[in-house]
């Protein structure tokens, strides 16, 4: 398939914290289903292996080649989400899923992969003129279309990892960072306006960020209970499968996007603070990738899948301990869900194809 | 730009990144170290809370029974309507379903079904049906909760006594109330760990507190003499179509009440249905002036004072001077003796013997015998009665005071007053508990009889006792005999005050007596408030006296007195009811029965008979039908014809009709002013002439 020389230029580390993550994630999601401890854990190891194939096909073939199939790649993207939009299942007020035979997709999730690879492509190609407005104009067309399907669904957390994605990795290929301030600052302008189109339910989530005692019972009542299990867990934690606050039924969503709240709740400050410290490996490593990557695109599609990790990490772990807004956005390897991890690992491989062709292998 | 020099100048805006990520990355950590060792406390309390719930355990409440272990409150199980409003998935539809089967505005269902809680009760002790309906109706979030509720299984019986219970459980009036923290026990407590939706968490922390039945009160009533009393009460009411009435009947020798009713009553099952005044205790709470019943107290100060014997001469002339005021007796009762003077009635020989006491006397008498003061029973709301301040009793109300004018009592009071004359002078605080049992059975608090003081002596008592024995044999009582026993009372007929004034068309009319005489087991009182028609004492509420006497005894299995030869000689039968039969009817009636009789007063209907009905007689009692067309209109009453009766005859009939006789000469009538059939205000003088016969 690929050279095995090029494996001595793998990231072990990475691989290493990956590992770990999901190692760790597998007692976390027992723990938080308490009525059937294995249901998902046996339906995430099914994930996960499926997840190691992508992430091994992803690794596989050079990124380089990748930048060919980017028109493709955005126009499939396209008609996923389009097919959300007249097809999806709906669920919890949102539309979402994709039921293809017996798997159910969430085009969302793969859009965040997609949108990495074909902006990456495009700010390579045009990384010497992002110097005036009208230069960033088609830039920010080709992010914006795919967003507003997303917005449609609603998803907002997605659509913030877009806009994290646009900003980050225009920043990188060289737009001014005025630009790019004056760009979040309209955006700041206009948030009262989004705020007064946006659902109520959206609404009133960003409220509860700033005072989830405005609606304990509502609104406030995930980050109430998340921080209660979170503050209640105290150095050293429950311990593994003794959390009251997610296995009684206090806690929602625990395995999914609250999972970082049983983590809190059951191995402590000290321990969750370690896996703070795992992921800011990753983050850091990845960074090194991006630092190291022999071209622009290498460079842009690292960064890509970097900004992308840590704005889950940021945004699901300062949802779980009351700073971020609730928005459904899962912790990377860690929060049990099929789209994700699989997202994730294809994210990886694209993280650590850059970095093990780094050199240009002499032969 | 050559392509070297963007990747430079990109490397450099990512190691910028990198320090973006540092940032937030301690952020993090910070908020994290914030939250878990900062907090941790508050959160760990909060959470503990958030686990910890607190069941509380209904205890059971006592029930109440007679004394003899019949059940008069009980408890049942009823299930309540409970609904977590986060559950219900369809409100409004719910809602609909909902208060169509239960019967309730729908707005009020839906303001429940639509609440921010995750409790509330749409409904409280329903009907089983209803919960059936509700069980069937299989709704998400909507519950049926077990709920226990008191039941009074005899309704109306007993209502003023028993008080009722709240949704709650709680005492709200009558014992219920007096002993509602005996009755309610004590709450039990669960404090346990739970899930999110109140499940208990196996293994989990836990607080038990097991809750403490009530206990359970046993009463003096007996529930069959409670019966009697009630039937006799609606019966009258049904007959007199009286304002009101009262019966109590008591042992004198224990002070125990043994059953006490009022009218108007209630449900106990739906006490809030009827005005609030229908719903007081009008046996402990009525101030009424007692009129001629008030005189046993009269007669005992007198006779314990020495100040009369029975066989003392008295002379009324119809009336008697006091202080310059004319106060009437009902008759001219001539020369009496003072037993006939109580037998009588004789308003003035009791004015006699009441200022032959000095008003001090006679006040600490009064006092003594329990009137101005409560009695301490247990019932709710016992009233004082009115006593004039004695330094503002004047000659005059001293004369008025001694036949039961100027003075209101409640009937406990005269009911504790006559106990004391039947068991010999001791004044009985009247109880209506006899014990407390826990619930597992054993007596926690047993009541044993209380005296509260020697009033009279056991000789005066006795003799007391013989003279209004005489009442009912042969005096204003004789509607209250039963044959074969031995019976001794008082009648009483007040008018009644309304605004300071006495009014001549509402009175009270009264009886109170005991028995048997020899061993007195019963006092009984009867108070009719407001009769229409007929008023008096002796003719409303002595019959009533004696139905409730009569099967009490029979029932208590109390014997009859030894009859003397001479008595049992006599034939004795009751007299025949011929009352609103048409005159000939009655006639023939009477006729068949061996009676004679003399028609008064001209029409068809017979609306008024002498001796009334049930009175026990000799068969040669001849009986005198009032005649006419209809009872005359209230506070009217149709003129007796009198001639040929002697004085005293003429004066029982007048004064049985509510006239006053006033005498001329003597000897046997001859003329009368108003005419026979007149029909006068009640009240009136009759003026009869009276000539020797040829």
């Amino acid at each position: 398939m690929f050279d095995k020389r090029l494996l001595k230029n793998l990231d072990y580390m990475i691989i290493t914290v990956v590992v770990l993550l999901t190692t760790i994630s597998f007692f976390v999601i027992a723990s938080a289903s308490p009525e059937n401890p294995y249901y998902f854990v046996k339906r995430q190891l099914v994930w996960v292996v499926l997840g190691l194939a992508l992430f091994v096909l992803t690794l596989s073939i050079d990124y380089h080649d990748l930048a060919q199939y980017t028109k493709h790649l955005y126009i499939l993207n396209l008609i996923l989400l389009g097919a959300v939009f007249l097809f999806g299942r709906e669920a919890g007020g949102a539309q979402r899923w994709l039921q293809l035979g017996p798997v159910e997709l969430q085009p969302s999730e793969l859009a965040k992969l997609i949108i990495i690879v074909t902006l990456a492509d495009l700010l390579s190609k045009r990384a010497s003129s992002l110097h005036t407005i009208r230069e960033l104009v088609p830039v920010f067309g080709h992010v914006g279309l795919p967003m507003v399907l997303i917005m449609k669904q609603p998803d907002l957390g997605t659509s913030m990892v877009f806009i994290g994605l646009l900003m980050g990795m225009l920043y990188v290929a060289g737009a001014r960072w005025q630009h790019l301030i004056g760009m979040c600052g309209l955006g700041g302008a206009v948030a009262p306006f989004m705020f007064y189109f946006m659902e109520d339910y959206q609404r009133k989530r960003i409220l509860a960020v700033f005072n989830p005692y405005i609606d304990p019972a509502g609104s406030g009542y995930h980050v109430i209970q998340s921080m209660i299990a979170i503050g209640s867990g105290r150095a050293w934690g429950k311990g593994l499968f003794g959390g009251t606050q997610s296995r009684l039924g206090f806690l929602p969503e625990q395995h999914t996007d609250f999972i970082f709240s049983v983590i809190g709740e059951e191995l402590g400050f000290i321990r969750a603070a370690g896996i703070l410290l795992l992921y800011f490996i990753l983050i850091y490593r990845g960074i090194q990738v991006a630092l190291k990557a022999r071209d622009d695109f290498g460079a842009l599609l690292a960064t890509g899948v970097v900004i992308m990790f840590t704005f889950h990490i940021l945004v699901n772990v300062g949802m779980t301990i009351g700073i971020m807004p609730v928005t459904g956005i899962p912790l990377p390897f860690m929060s049990y869900g099929g789209s994700s991890y699989l997202t994730n690992m294809m994210a990886l491989g694209l993280l650590l194809n850059v970095h093990m062709r780094r050199q240009k292998i002499l032969f | 730009m050559g392509l070297k020099h963007t990747l430079t100048a990109m490397r450099k805006r990512i190691a910028l990144f990198l320090l973006l990520i540092i940032f937030c990355s301690c952020g993090l950590g910070a908020r994290l170290f914030y939250l878990q060792i900062l907090r941790s406390e508050e959160y760990r309390s909060a959470a503990l809370t958030q686990r910890l719930h607190e069941i509380e355990i209904q205890p059971k409440r006592g029930v109440i029974t007679d004394r003899n272990g019949k059940k008069l409150a009980i408890n049942i199980s009823l299930d309540s309507v409970v609904v977590n409003p986060r559950q219900i998935k369809n409100p409004s539809e719910a809602a609909t379903v909902l208060a169509e089967t239960l019967g309730l505005p729908l707005d009020q269902v839906e303001e429940k079904l639509t609440s921010d809680t995750l409790f509330e009760y749409v409904a409280r002790k329903i009907e089983s049906e209803k919960s059936k309906a509700v069980r069937a109706l299989k709704l998400d979030g909507v519950y049926l909760v077990e709920e226990s509720s008191r039941f009074y299984p005899n309704g109306n019986l007993a209502a003023h006594i028993l008080g009722f219970a709240g949704i709650d459980n709680q005492g709200l009036e009558g014992l219920e109330l007096v002993y509602d923290r005996e009755l309610r026990g004590t709450m039990g407590r669960f404090l346990g760990e739970t899930d999110a939706i109140n499940r208990e968490i196996p293994g989990g922390e836990k607080q038990y507190l097991p809750s403490e039945d009530g206990h359970n009160l046993v009463l003096t009533i007996d529930e069959v003499l409670q019966h009697i009393t009630e039937r006799e009460l609606d019966r009258l009411m049904e007959e007199t179509k009286a304002q009101g009435a009262i019966a109590v009947i008591s042992n004198p020798n224990t002070g125990e009440i043994l059953a006490l009713a009022n009218r108007p009553t209630f449900d106990l099952n739906d006490p809030l249905a009827v005005p609030d005044a229908n719903r007081r205790n009008l046996a402990v709470w009525y101030n009424y002036e007692p009129g001629s019943t008030f005189k046993i107290v009269t007669a005992a100060a007198a006779l314990e004072e020495k100040a009369v014997q029975p066989n003392d001469g008295f002379y009324c002339r119809g009336s008697m001077q006091v202080a310059g005021h004319n106060i009437a007796c009902v008759t001219a009762h001539g020369s009496q003796t003072f037993a006939e003077v109580v037998k009588n009635s004789c308003n003035v020989g009791f004015m006699t013997i009441g200022m032959r006491l000095s008003r001090e006397t006679f006040y600490q008498y009064i006092a003594d015998f329990g009137f101005g003061t409560t009695l301490g029973s247990e019932l709710p709301g016992e009233a004082d009665g009115i006593l004039l301040p004695v330094a503002d009793v004047g000659p005059v109300e001293h004369a008025n005071i001694s036949f039961g004018q100027g003075i209101a009592v409640t009937p406990l009071q005269m009911v504790a007053m006559t106990g004391a004359i039947a068991n010999g002078g001791l004044l009985m605080k009247p109880q209506i508990v006899r014990e407390i049992q826990a619930a597992d059975g054993t007596t926690s608090q047993p009541f044993t009889p209380q005296v509260l003081r020697q009033v009279v002596s056991t000789e005066t008592a006795s003799q007391l006792c013989q003279l209004l024995e005489a009442v009912v044999a042969d005096g204003t009582g004789r509607a209250a005999q039963v044959p074969g026993y031995r019976l001794a009372g008082k009648t009483g007929t007040a008018q009644k005050i309304v605004d300071g004034r006495y009014v001549s068309d509402k009175h009270v009319a009264s009886f109170i007596g005991f028995g048997p005489v020899e061993d007195p087991q019963m006092v009984i009182l009867v108070v009719v408030d407001e009769p229409q028609g007929a008023y008096y004492g002796g003719v409303v509420a002595a019959p009533a006296f004696k139905r409730l006497m009569e099967d009490s005894l029979r029932y208590l299995s109390i014997p009859p007195a030894e009859i003397t030869e001479e008595e049992a000689m006599e034939e004795k039968v009751q007299a025949p009811a011929v009352l609103n039969l048409p005159l000939e009817e009655a006639g023939k009636l009477l006729a068949e029965q061996g009676f004679s009789y003399r028609v008064e007063g001209e029409g068809t209907t017979v609306i008024d008979q002498t001796p009334p009905p049930g009175t026990t007689v000799t068969t040669d009692t001849k009986i005198i039908l009032i005649c006419g067309e209809r009872k005359p209109a209230p506070g009217l009453v149709t003129v007796p014809n009198l001639a040929g009766q002697t004085m005293r005859q003429a004066a029982q009939s007048l004064a049985e009709m509510g006239l006053t006789l006033k005498p001329i000469g003597t000897g046997l009538a001859v003329r009368q002013d108003p005419l026979a059939c007149s029909q006068v205000p009640i009240g009136s003088m009759i003026v009869v002439e009276f000539e020797p016969p040829n």
